[in-house]
Protein backbone atom coordinates (compact mmCIF):
# COMPACT_ATOMS: atom_id res chain seq x y z
CA UNK A 1 0.00 0.00 0.00
CA UNK A 2 2.58 2.44 0.69
CA UNK A 3 4.70 1.89 -2.19
CA UNK A 4 1.49 2.41 -4.10
CA UNK A 5 1.30 5.76 -2.82
CA UNK A 6 4.85 6.39 -3.43
CA UNK A 7 4.69 5.09 -6.56
CA UNK A 8 1.85 7.07 -7.44
CA UNK A 9 3.56 10.32 -5.91
CA UNK A 10 6.32 9.70 -8.37
CA UNK A 11 4.37 9.10 -11.43
CA UNK A 12 2.85 12.51 -10.69
CA UNK A 13 6.01 14.43 -10.30
CA UNK A 14 7.70 12.75 -13.28
CA UNK A 15 4.43 13.99 -15.03
CA UNK A 16 5.43 17.26 -13.96
CA UNK A 17 8.58 17.18 -15.04
CA UNK A 18 8.18 15.83 -18.64
CA UNK A 19 5.59 18.49 -18.84
CA UNK A 20 7.62 21.03 -20.58
CA UNK A 21 9.04 18.40 -22.93
CA UNK A 22 5.46 17.13 -24.11
CA UNK A 23 4.14 20.27 -25.07
CA UNK A 24 6.71 21.54 -27.42
CA UNK A 25 6.32 18.00 -28.86
CA UNK A 26 2.27 18.40 -28.76
CA UNK A 27 2.70 22.01 -30.21
CA UNK A 28 5.13 20.45 -32.78
CA UNK A 29 2.20 18.25 -34.13
CA UNK A 30 -0.35 20.20 -34.54
CA UNK A 31 -0.82 22.54 -37.52
CA UNK A 32 -3.74 24.48 -38.34
CA UNK A 33 -5.40 23.33 -35.57
CA UNK A 34 -4.98 19.79 -36.59
CA UNK A 35 -3.04 16.89 -36.26
CA UNK A 36 -0.10 16.60 -38.92
CA UNK A 37 3.77 16.78 -39.37
CA UNK A 38 3.49 19.68 -41.70
CA UNK A 39 5.30 21.90 -38.95
CA UNK A 40 8.66 19.00 -39.56
CA UNK A 41 7.72 19.12 -43.50
CA UNK A 42 7.67 22.83 -43.62
CA UNK A 43 10.86 22.84 -41.65
CA UNK A 44 13.13 20.21 -43.31
CA UNK A 45 12.19 21.60 -46.89
CA UNK A 46 11.29 25.49 -47.04
CA UNK A 47 13.90 27.01 -44.38
CA UNK A 48 17.02 25.09 -45.37
CA UNK A 49 19.05 27.08 -43.19
CA UNK A 50 17.98 24.90 -40.27
CA UNK A 51 20.19 21.42 -41.29
CA UNK A 52 23.03 23.61 -41.63
CA UNK A 53 22.73 24.87 -38.38
CA UNK A 54 22.01 21.51 -37.22
CA UNK A 55 25.11 19.51 -38.77
CA UNK A 56 27.24 22.69 -36.98
CA UNK A 57 25.52 21.67 -33.89
CA UNK A 58 26.53 17.86 -34.37
CA UNK A 59 29.94 18.67 -35.77
CA UNK A 60 30.97 21.27 -32.14
CA UNK A 61 29.60 18.68 -30.23
CA UNK A 62 30.84 15.23 -31.27
CA UNK A 63 34.37 17.10 -31.96
CA UNK A 64 34.40 18.29 -28.19
CA UNK A 65 33.01 14.98 -26.71
CA UNK A 66 35.45 12.73 -28.60
CA UNK A 67 38.75 15.55 -28.42
CA UNK A 68 38.40 15.77 -24.38
CA UNK A 69 37.65 12.10 -23.66
CA UNK A 70 40.59 11.41 -25.15
CA UNK A 71 43.09 14.24 -24.12
CA UNK A 72 41.87 14.32 -20.78
CA UNK A 73 41.89 10.50 -19.72
CA UNK A 74 45.84 10.36 -19.59
CA UNK A 75 46.27 14.04 -17.33
CA UNK A 76 43.33 12.74 -15.01
CA UNK A 77 45.08 9.11 -14.98
CA UNK A 78 48.58 11.08 -13.70
CA UNK A 79 46.38 13.06 -11.18
CA UNK A 80 45.30 9.91 -9.38
CA UNK A 81 48.10 7.64 -10.02
CA UNK A 82 51.08 9.32 -9.93
CA UNK A 83 52.98 11.81 -7.56
CA UNK A 84 54.77 14.42 -9.59
CA UNK A 85 55.52 18.06 -8.47
CA UNK A 86 53.36 20.37 -8.02
CA UNK A 87 50.66 18.10 -8.68
CA UNK A 88 48.67 19.59 -6.01
CA UNK A 89 48.88 22.89 -7.00
CA UNK A 90 48.24 22.23 -10.96
CA UNK A 91 44.90 19.96 -9.40
CA UNK A 92 43.89 22.97 -7.88
CA UNK A 93 44.12 25.03 -10.70
CA UNK A 94 41.97 22.75 -12.58
CA UNK A 95 39.21 22.50 -10.11
CA UNK A 96 38.89 26.08 -9.92
CA UNK A 97 38.76 26.16 -13.45
CA UNK A 98 36.01 23.96 -13.90
CA UNK A 99 34.09 25.92 -11.06
CA UNK A 100 34.24 29.41 -12.77
CA UNK A 101 31.06 30.36 -14.61
CA UNK A 102 31.67 31.42 -18.45
CA UNK A 103 31.64 35.09 -17.57
CA UNK A 104 35.35 35.08 -15.35
CA UNK A 105 36.65 33.20 -17.92
CA UNK A 106 35.19 34.55 -21.11
CA UNK A 107 37.94 37.13 -21.00
CA UNK A 108 40.44 34.90 -21.13
CA UNK A 109 39.13 33.31 -23.62
CA UNK A 110 38.51 35.72 -25.59
CA UNK A 111 42.00 37.32 -25.92
CA UNK A 112 43.96 34.37 -26.34
CA UNK A 113 41.20 33.21 -29.90
CA UNK A 114 42.24 37.05 -30.74
CA UNK A 115 46.05 36.89 -30.49
CA UNK A 116 45.73 33.00 -32.37
CA UNK A 117 43.30 34.78 -35.21
CA UNK A 118 40.80 32.11 -34.34
CA UNK A 119 37.90 33.80 -33.60
CA UNK A 120 34.57 33.66 -35.84
CA UNK A 121 36.13 30.05 -37.02
CA UNK A 122 34.57 27.14 -36.21
CA UNK A 123 37.68 26.63 -34.06
CA UNK A 124 36.51 29.36 -31.46
CA UNK A 125 33.78 27.39 -30.92
CA UNK A 126 35.05 24.18 -29.81
CA UNK A 127 39.34 24.37 -29.05
CA UNK A 128 38.24 26.38 -25.55
CA UNK A 129 36.16 23.42 -24.74
CA UNK A 130 37.86 20.88 -25.54
CA UNK A 131 40.14 21.65 -22.73
CA UNK A 132 37.45 21.18 -20.16
CA UNK A 133 38.47 21.33 -16.65
CA UNK A 134 35.44 19.18 -15.83
CA UNK A 135 36.75 16.46 -17.98
CA UNK A 136 40.24 16.12 -16.25
CA UNK A 137 38.60 16.61 -12.72
CA UNK A 138 36.17 13.65 -13.28
CA UNK A 139 38.41 11.10 -15.09
CA UNK A 140 40.81 11.81 -11.75
CA UNK A 141 37.73 10.86 -9.64
CA UNK A 142 37.14 8.11 -12.14
CA UNK A 143 41.02 6.70 -11.86
CA UNK A 144 41.41 6.27 -8.36
CA UNK A 145 38.72 3.90 -8.45
CA UNK A 146 41.03 1.84 -10.59
CA UNK A 147 42.74 -0.43 -7.98
CA UNK A 148 46.89 -0.33 -8.08
CA UNK A 149 46.95 -4.11 -8.41
CA UNK A 150 45.38 -3.92 -11.65
CA UNK A 151 47.66 -1.17 -12.45
CA UNK A 152 50.69 -3.28 -11.03
CA UNK A 153 49.70 -6.50 -13.02
CA UNK A 154 49.17 -4.70 -16.16
CA UNK A 155 52.74 -3.46 -16.00
CA UNK A 156 54.10 -6.62 -15.75
CA UNK A 157 52.87 -7.20 -19.30
CA UNK A 158 53.88 -3.99 -20.78
CA UNK A 159 55.74 -1.28 -20.69
CA UNK A 160 53.67 0.74 -23.35
CA UNK A 161 51.29 3.48 -21.56
CA UNK A 162 49.05 3.92 -24.15
CA UNK A 163 48.52 0.08 -23.38
CA UNK A 164 47.63 0.17 -19.75
CA UNK A 165 45.43 3.09 -20.07
CA UNK A 166 43.60 1.19 -23.04
CA UNK A 167 43.22 -2.49 -21.40
CA UNK A 168 43.64 -2.33 -17.69
CA UNK A 169 42.12 1.56 -17.19
CA UNK A 170 39.50 2.37 -19.80
CA UNK A 171 37.32 -1.06 -19.44
CA UNK A 172 37.32 -0.24 -15.48
CA UNK A 173 36.19 3.33 -15.87
CA UNK A 174 33.98 3.25 -18.91
CA UNK A 175 30.47 3.97 -17.22
CA UNK A 176 32.17 6.98 -16.04
CA UNK A 177 33.30 7.88 -18.89
CA UNK A 178 29.95 7.25 -20.89
CA UNK A 179 28.43 9.52 -18.25
CA UNK A 180 31.17 12.23 -18.72
CA UNK A 181 30.71 12.12 -22.24
CA UNK A 182 27.12 12.75 -21.57
CA UNK A 183 27.63 15.63 -19.49
CA UNK A 184 30.33 17.12 -22.23
CA UNK A 185 28.21 16.78 -25.07
CA UNK A 186 25.11 18.24 -23.50
CA UNK A 187 26.69 21.00 -22.68
CA UNK A 188 28.40 21.84 -25.83
CA UNK A 189 25.06 21.10 -27.56
CA UNK A 190 23.62 23.70 -25.69
CA UNK A 191 25.95 26.80 -25.59
CA UNK A 192 24.54 30.10 -26.64
CA UNK A 193 26.66 32.69 -24.91
CA UNK A 194 30.01 31.54 -26.34
CA UNK A 195 29.04 31.40 -30.27
CA UNK A 196 27.76 34.78 -30.26
CA UNK A 197 30.42 36.19 -28.62
CA UNK A 198 33.54 34.08 -30.04
CA UNK A 199 31.52 34.34 -33.44
CA UNK A 200 30.14 37.95 -33.58
CA UNK A 201 31.12 38.64 -36.95
CA UNK A 202 30.42 35.34 -39.05
CA UNK A 203 26.56 34.15 -38.22
CA UNK A 204 26.95 31.36 -41.01
CA UNK A 205 28.83 28.91 -38.43
CA UNK A 206 26.16 29.19 -35.15
CA UNK A 207 25.48 26.22 -33.90
CA UNK A 208 21.84 25.28 -33.89
CA UNK A 209 21.23 26.25 -30.10
CA UNK A 210 21.91 30.04 -31.09
CA UNK A 211 19.93 29.92 -33.89
CA UNK A 212 16.74 27.97 -32.66
CA UNK A 213 15.06 31.55 -31.12
CA UNK A 214 15.01 32.91 -34.65
CA UNK A 215 12.90 30.62 -35.62
CA UNK A 216 9.61 31.65 -37.27
CA UNK A 217 6.79 31.19 -34.90
CA UNK A 218 5.11 28.59 -36.99
CA UNK A 219 8.04 26.02 -36.80
CA UNK A 220 9.41 26.56 -33.50
CA UNK A 221 7.71 23.42 -31.97
CA UNK A 222 9.47 21.28 -34.61
CA UNK A 223 12.60 22.91 -34.40
CA UNK A 224 12.71 22.45 -30.50
CA UNK A 225 11.82 18.81 -30.91
CA UNK A 226 14.32 17.95 -33.32
CA UNK A 227 17.04 20.04 -31.73
CA UNK A 228 16.33 18.12 -28.27
CA UNK A 229 16.00 14.90 -30.19
CA UNK A 230 19.92 13.95 -30.48
CA UNK A 231 20.54 14.65 -26.88
CA UNK A 232 17.47 12.42 -25.90
CA UNK A 233 18.53 9.78 -28.36
CA UNK A 234 22.30 9.89 -26.39
CA UNK A 235 20.74 9.82 -22.88
CA UNK A 236 18.61 6.44 -23.85
CA UNK A 237 21.78 5.09 -25.67
CA UNK A 238 23.79 5.86 -22.75
CA UNK A 239 21.12 5.20 -20.10
CA UNK A 240 22.42 1.20 -19.24
CA UNK A 241 26.31 2.84 -18.17
CA UNK A 242 24.66 5.66 -16.47
CA UNK A 243 22.31 4.11 -14.47
CA UNK A 244 24.32 0.66 -13.48
CA UNK A 245 25.71 0.22 -9.88
CA UNK A 246 29.48 0.61 -11.50
CA UNK A 247 28.90 4.02 -12.57
CA UNK A 248 27.65 4.87 -9.09
CA UNK A 249 31.05 3.17 -7.23
CA UNK A 250 32.58 5.97 -9.98
CA UNK A 251 30.96 8.46 -9.05
CA UNK A 252 31.39 7.96 -5.46
CA UNK A 253 35.31 7.47 -5.31
CA UNK A 254 37.24 10.48 -3.27
CA UNK B 1 60.71 -25.36 -6.67
CA UNK B 2 57.38 -23.59 -5.80
CA UNK B 3 58.45 -21.72 -3.73
CA UNK B 4 61.47 -20.16 -4.70
CA UNK B 5 59.56 -18.89 -7.51
CA UNK B 6 56.80 -17.10 -5.81
CA UNK B 7 59.97 -15.18 -4.01
CA UNK B 8 61.20 -14.04 -6.83
CA UNK B 9 58.25 -13.20 -7.77
CA UNK B 10 57.96 -11.09 -5.23
CA UNK B 11 61.08 -9.89 -5.13
CA UNK B 12 60.57 -8.67 -8.87
CA UNK B 13 57.83 -6.74 -7.54
CA UNK B 14 59.59 -5.13 -4.81
CA UNK B 15 62.22 -3.89 -7.52
CA UNK B 16 59.58 -2.37 -10.06
CA UNK B 17 56.45 -1.47 -6.98
CA UNK B 18 55.79 -0.10 -4.18
CA UNK B 19 52.48 1.56 -4.33
CA UNK B 20 51.93 4.77 -6.31
CA UNK B 21 55.22 6.14 -5.19
CA UNK B 22 57.11 3.34 -7.12
CA UNK B 23 56.01 3.68 -10.77
CA UNK B 24 59.35 3.46 -12.86
CA UNK B 25 60.70 6.59 -14.07
CA UNK B 26 60.27 5.94 -17.72
CA UNK B 27 56.29 4.91 -17.67
CA UNK B 28 55.66 8.17 -15.37
CA UNK B 29 57.46 9.97 -17.84
CA UNK B 30 55.48 8.67 -20.77
CA UNK B 31 51.84 9.28 -18.71
CA UNK B 32 52.89 13.12 -18.38
CA UNK B 33 54.20 12.52 -21.92
CA UNK B 34 50.35 11.53 -22.86
CA UNK B 35 48.80 14.37 -20.52
CA UNK B 36 50.63 17.17 -22.68
CA UNK B 37 48.05 18.15 -25.41
CA UNK B 38 46.03 18.86 -21.99
CA UNK B 39 48.43 20.01 -20.20
CA UNK B 40 49.10 22.68 -23.00
CA UNK B 41 45.94 23.37 -23.79
CA UNK B 42 44.98 24.21 -20.49
CA UNK B 43 47.29 26.45 -20.41
CA UNK B 44 47.21 28.17 -23.05
CA UNK B 45 43.21 28.94 -23.21
CA UNK B 46 42.96 29.19 -19.07
CA UNK B 47 46.36 29.92 -17.00
CA UNK B 48 47.83 32.24 -19.48
CA UNK B 49 45.09 34.59 -20.82
CA UNK B 50 44.41 34.49 -16.82
CA UNK B 51 47.87 36.27 -16.16
CA UNK B 52 47.04 38.63 -18.90
CA UNK B 53 43.95 39.44 -17.12
CA UNK B 54 45.18 40.12 -13.98
CA UNK B 55 47.90 42.14 -15.63
CA UNK B 56 45.00 44.18 -17.98
CA UNK B 57 42.91 44.56 -14.01
CA UNK B 58 46.22 46.70 -12.82
CA UNK B 59 45.92 48.73 -16.15
CA UNK B 60 43.75 51.52 -17.11
CA UNK B 61 43.93 55.07 -18.60
CA UNK B 62 42.46 54.16 -22.14
CA UNK B 63 44.46 53.92 -24.53
CA UNK B 64 48.23 55.01 -22.95
CA UNK B 65 48.69 51.75 -21.12
CA UNK B 66 50.20 52.63 -17.80
CA UNK B 67 49.98 51.08 -14.31
CA UNK B 68 46.98 52.02 -11.91
CA UNK B 69 47.75 49.70 -8.88
CA UNK B 70 44.61 48.60 -7.11
CA UNK B 71 42.24 51.51 -9.01
CA UNK B 72 40.39 49.07 -10.99
CA UNK B 73 39.80 46.57 -8.07
CA UNK B 74 38.96 49.44 -5.47
CA UNK B 75 36.51 51.24 -8.37
CA UNK B 76 34.34 47.44 -8.71
CA UNK B 77 34.42 47.01 -5.06
CA UNK B 78 32.86 50.29 -4.50
CA UNK B 79 30.33 49.75 -7.43
CA UNK B 80 27.02 48.98 -5.68
CA UNK B 81 25.76 46.98 -8.62
CA UNK B 82 29.24 44.57 -8.45
CA UNK B 83 28.72 44.35 -4.82
CA UNK B 84 24.41 43.82 -5.26
CA UNK B 85 25.18 41.18 -7.95
CA UNK B 86 27.91 38.90 -5.58
CA UNK B 87 25.33 39.22 -2.92
CA UNK B 88 22.81 37.76 -5.00
CA UNK B 89 25.04 35.67 -6.60
CA UNK B 90 26.34 34.03 -3.07
CA UNK B 91 22.36 34.11 -2.01
CA UNK B 92 21.64 32.06 -5.17
CA UNK B 93 24.52 29.23 -5.09
CA UNK B 94 24.18 28.94 -1.65
CA UNK B 95 20.05 28.62 -1.48
CA UNK B 96 19.77 26.43 -4.60
CA UNK B 97 22.28 24.04 -4.04
CA UNK B 98 21.30 23.32 -0.62
CA UNK B 99 17.87 22.89 -2.26
CA UNK B 100 18.54 21.12 -4.63
CA UNK B 101 21.22 18.34 -3.56
CA UNK B 102 18.58 17.82 -0.49
CA UNK B 103 15.94 17.38 -2.79
CA UNK B 104 17.86 15.03 -4.80
CA UNK B 105 18.44 13.06 -2.23
CA UNK B 106 14.88 12.25 -0.77
CA UNK B 107 13.80 11.64 -3.76
CA UNK B 108 16.74 9.25 -4.49
CA UNK B 109 15.89 7.82 -1.64
CA UNK B 110 12.18 7.20 -2.47
CA UNK B 111 13.18 5.82 -5.92
CA UNK B 112 15.74 3.32 -4.67
CA UNK B 113 12.24 2.02 -2.56
CA UNK B 114 10.16 1.50 -5.21
CA UNK B 115 10.22 -1.34 -7.73
CA UNK B 116 12.60 -1.31 -10.73
CA UNK B 117 9.90 -0.86 -13.18
CA UNK B 118 9.06 2.29 -12.57
CA UNK B 119 12.69 3.53 -14.05
CA UNK B 120 10.79 5.89 -16.61
CA UNK B 121 9.75 8.23 -13.81
CA UNK B 122 14.25 8.58 -13.38
CA UNK B 123 14.13 9.44 -17.39
CA UNK B 124 11.41 12.08 -16.81
CA UNK B 125 13.29 14.01 -14.00
CA UNK B 126 16.08 14.58 -16.77
CA UNK B 127 14.20 15.98 -19.38
CA UNK B 128 14.19 19.68 -17.98
CA UNK B 129 17.84 19.47 -18.32
CA UNK B 130 18.21 18.67 -22.10
CA UNK B 131 15.17 20.55 -23.02
CA UNK B 132 16.41 23.70 -24.73
CA UNK B 133 16.13 26.81 -22.42
CA UNK B 134 14.04 28.74 -24.51
CA UNK B 135 11.39 25.87 -24.13
CA UNK B 136 12.16 26.17 -20.73
CA UNK B 137 12.28 29.43 -19.94
CA UNK B 138 8.25 29.69 -22.18
CA UNK B 139 6.49 27.31 -19.50
CA UNK B 140 7.43 28.71 -16.27
CA UNK B 141 6.53 32.15 -17.69
CA UNK B 142 3.22 30.68 -18.44
CA UNK B 143 3.15 29.74 -15.16
CA UNK B 144 3.80 33.00 -13.19
CA UNK B 145 2.43 35.17 -16.27
CA UNK B 146 -0.60 36.86 -13.80
CA UNK B 147 -1.49 39.94 -12.86
CA UNK B 148 -1.83 38.57 -9.61
CA UNK B 149 1.86 37.42 -9.33
CA UNK B 150 3.01 40.79 -11.15
CA UNK B 151 1.72 42.99 -8.31
CA UNK B 152 3.16 40.03 -5.42
CA UNK B 153 6.63 41.15 -7.13
CA UNK B 154 5.76 45.10 -6.33
CA UNK B 155 5.19 44.66 -3.29
CA UNK B 156 7.24 46.75 -0.71
CA UNK B 157 9.12 43.97 1.81
CA UNK B 158 8.93 40.63 -0.61
CA UNK B 159 8.79 41.78 -4.05
CA UNK B 160 12.03 41.12 -4.26
CA UNK B 161 11.82 37.87 -2.89
CA UNK B 162 9.15 37.20 -5.40
CA UNK B 163 10.58 38.50 -8.01
CA UNK B 164 13.69 36.18 -7.82
CA UNK B 165 11.72 33.32 -7.07
CA UNK B 166 10.47 31.93 -10.55
CA UNK B 167 14.53 32.11 -11.10
CA UNK B 168 14.98 29.43 -7.91
CA UNK B 169 12.37 27.57 -9.02
CA UNK B 170 13.50 27.02 -12.86
CA UNK B 171 16.98 26.22 -11.67
CA UNK B 172 15.95 23.74 -9.29
CA UNK B 173 13.67 21.70 -11.21
CA UNK B 174 16.38 21.83 -14.18
CA UNK B 175 19.11 20.67 -12.48
CA UNK B 176 17.39 18.37 -9.91
CA UNK B 177 17.09 14.89 -12.73
CA UNK B 178 21.07 14.96 -13.41
CA UNK B 179 21.77 14.75 -10.02
CA UNK B 180 18.86 11.72 -9.04
CA UNK B 181 20.61 9.69 -12.06
CA UNK B 182 23.83 10.15 -9.96
CA UNK B 183 22.93 10.06 -6.52
CA UNK B 184 20.09 6.89 -7.64
CA UNK B 185 23.31 4.81 -9.11
CA UNK B 186 25.59 5.76 -6.23
CA UNK B 187 22.93 4.41 -3.29
CA UNK B 188 22.61 0.91 -6.01
CA UNK B 189 26.15 0.14 -5.70
CA UNK B 190 25.90 0.33 -1.73
CA UNK B 191 26.74 -3.82 -0.90
CA UNK B 192 23.61 -5.15 -0.23
CA UNK B 193 25.40 -7.41 2.41
CA UNK B 194 26.05 -3.96 4.65
CA UNK B 195 22.47 -3.97 4.62
CA UNK B 196 21.73 -6.96 6.14
CA UNK B 197 24.10 -7.16 8.58
CA UNK B 198 22.83 -3.66 10.00
CA UNK B 199 19.07 -5.55 9.44
CA UNK B 200 20.44 -8.30 11.56
CA UNK B 201 21.56 -6.15 14.51
CA UNK B 202 18.25 -4.68 14.47
CA UNK B 203 18.30 -1.35 12.45
CA UNK B 204 15.29 0.31 10.86
CA UNK B 205 14.86 1.76 7.56
CA UNK B 206 15.32 4.98 9.08
CA UNK B 207 18.97 4.04 10.76
CA UNK B 208 19.54 2.05 7.25
CA UNK B 209 19.12 5.36 5.62
CA UNK B 210 20.86 7.25 7.91
CA UNK B 211 23.39 5.54 9.19
CA UNK B 212 24.53 3.31 6.13
CA UNK B 213 23.50 4.76 2.66
CA UNK B 214 24.02 8.37 3.71
CA UNK B 215 27.83 7.98 4.74
CA UNK B 216 28.90 5.50 2.02
CA UNK B 217 27.58 7.68 -0.84
CA UNK B 218 28.66 11.08 0.81
CA UNK B 219 31.51 11.72 -1.65
CA UNK B 220 28.52 11.29 -4.48
CA UNK B 221 26.64 14.21 -2.64
CA UNK B 222 30.11 16.03 -2.71
CA UNK B 223 30.32 15.58 -6.38
CA UNK B 224 26.58 16.21 -7.01
CA UNK B 225 26.69 19.92 -5.07
CA UNK B 226 30.14 20.29 -6.60
CA UNK B 227 28.54 20.04 -9.81
CA UNK B 228 25.23 21.87 -9.01
CA UNK B 229 27.12 24.74 -7.97
CA UNK B 230 28.63 25.04 -11.70
CA UNK B 231 25.25 25.05 -12.70
CA UNK B 232 24.06 27.88 -10.48
CA UNK B 233 26.46 29.90 -12.04
CA UNK B 234 24.91 28.82 -15.53
CA UNK B 235 21.58 30.51 -14.66
CA UNK B 236 22.54 33.47 -16.73
CA UNK B 237 20.84 32.28 -19.81
CA UNK B 238 17.36 31.65 -18.37
CA UNK B 239 17.58 34.86 -16.57
CA UNK B 240 17.95 36.59 -19.88
CA UNK B 241 15.13 35.14 -21.48
CA UNK B 242 12.44 35.02 -18.92
CA UNK B 243 13.02 38.44 -17.64
CA UNK B 244 13.91 39.28 -21.79
CA UNK B 245 16.50 42.07 -20.49
CA UNK B 246 20.49 41.99 -19.12
CA UNK B 247 18.71 44.57 -16.57
CA UNK B 248 16.61 41.90 -14.15
CA UNK B 249 14.89 43.15 -11.45
CA UNK B 250 17.77 44.33 -8.51
CA UNK B 251 17.21 40.93 -6.60
CA UNK B 252 18.55 39.08 -9.63
CA UNK B 253 20.37 40.72 -10.65
CA UNK B 254 23.51 38.40 -10.70
CA UNK B 255 27.34 38.59 -11.60
CA UNK B 256 27.12 37.24 -15.04
CA UNK B 257 24.97 40.17 -15.58
CA UNK B 258 27.41 42.60 -14.48
CA UNK B 259 30.37 40.89 -16.35
CA UNK B 260 28.26 40.30 -19.67
CA UNK B 261 27.12 43.94 -19.76
CA UNK B 262 30.70 45.32 -19.07
CA UNK B 263 31.91 42.90 -21.90
CA UNK B 264 29.89 45.15 -24.36
CA UNK B 265 31.02 47.87 -22.57
CA UNK B 266 34.20 47.32 -23.98
CA UNK B 267 35.39 47.88 -20.30
CA UNK B 268 37.79 45.49 -20.31
CA UNK B 269 39.72 46.86 -16.99
CA UNK B 270 36.67 46.96 -15.00
CA UNK B 271 35.57 43.57 -16.14
CA UNK B 272 39.19 41.72 -15.65
CA UNK B 273 39.18 43.09 -11.95
CA UNK B 274 35.90 42.08 -11.38
CA UNK B 275 37.02 38.22 -13.08
CA UNK B 276 39.84 38.46 -10.74
CA UNK B 277 38.24 39.60 -7.40
CA UNK B 278 35.30 36.42 -8.72
CA UNK B 279 38.26 33.99 -8.98
CA UNK B 280 39.46 34.71 -5.84
CA UNK B 281 36.27 34.39 -3.66
CA UNK B 282 35.46 31.03 -5.59
CA UNK B 283 38.96 29.77 -4.83
CA UNK B 284 39.24 30.33 -1.44
CA UNK B 285 35.72 28.55 -1.21
CA UNK B 286 37.23 25.87 -3.01
CA UNK B 287 40.15 25.86 -0.78
CA UNK B 288 38.14 26.28 2.65
CA UNK B 289 36.07 22.95 1.25
CA UNK B 290 39.00 20.97 0.57
CA UNK B 291 40.52 21.44 3.74
CA UNK B 292 37.13 20.45 5.95
CA UNK B 293 36.73 17.65 3.74
CA UNK B 294 40.42 16.55 4.04
CA UNK B 295 40.37 17.16 7.86
CA UNK B 296 36.74 15.17 7.99
CA UNK B 297 38.42 12.02 5.81
CA UNK B 298 41.27 11.49 8.23
CA UNK B 299 39.22 11.24 11.07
Amino acid sequence: MKTRVLKAFYALLGAFFLLASAALIIKSLIYNGGPSLLEYWELFTVDHAFFGYFWNSVFYSAAITAVSIAISLPLGFAFAKIRFKGSKALFYAYLLAALLPFQATLLPNYICLKSLNMLNTPLALTLPMMFSPLAVFLDRQFALSVPDELIDSARLETSSALRILRHAVWPHIKPGAAALAALIFCESWNTVEQALIFAMDNPGIYPLSVRLSDLPENVSGAGGATYMFPIFALFLILRKPLESPESGEIWGTK
Amino acid sequence: MKRSKCTAARSKRGLTNSGRDGMHKKLRFKFIALSAPALIGFAEFYILPFIRSIAYAFTGGGLEKRFVGFENFIAVAENGYFRLALKNTALFSLIGVITVTTLAIILSFGLAGISEKALWIKAAFIAPYILPSASTVLIWQAVFDSNAYFSLTRSETWGGFFAVLPLYLLFIWKNVGIDIIILTAAISSVPREIYEAAALDGAGPKALRFKITLPMISPTVLFVALLSFVNSLKIFRESYLYYKTNYPPDSAYMLQNYMNNHFYKLNYENLSAAAVMFTLFVGVAIAAAWIISERSSKR
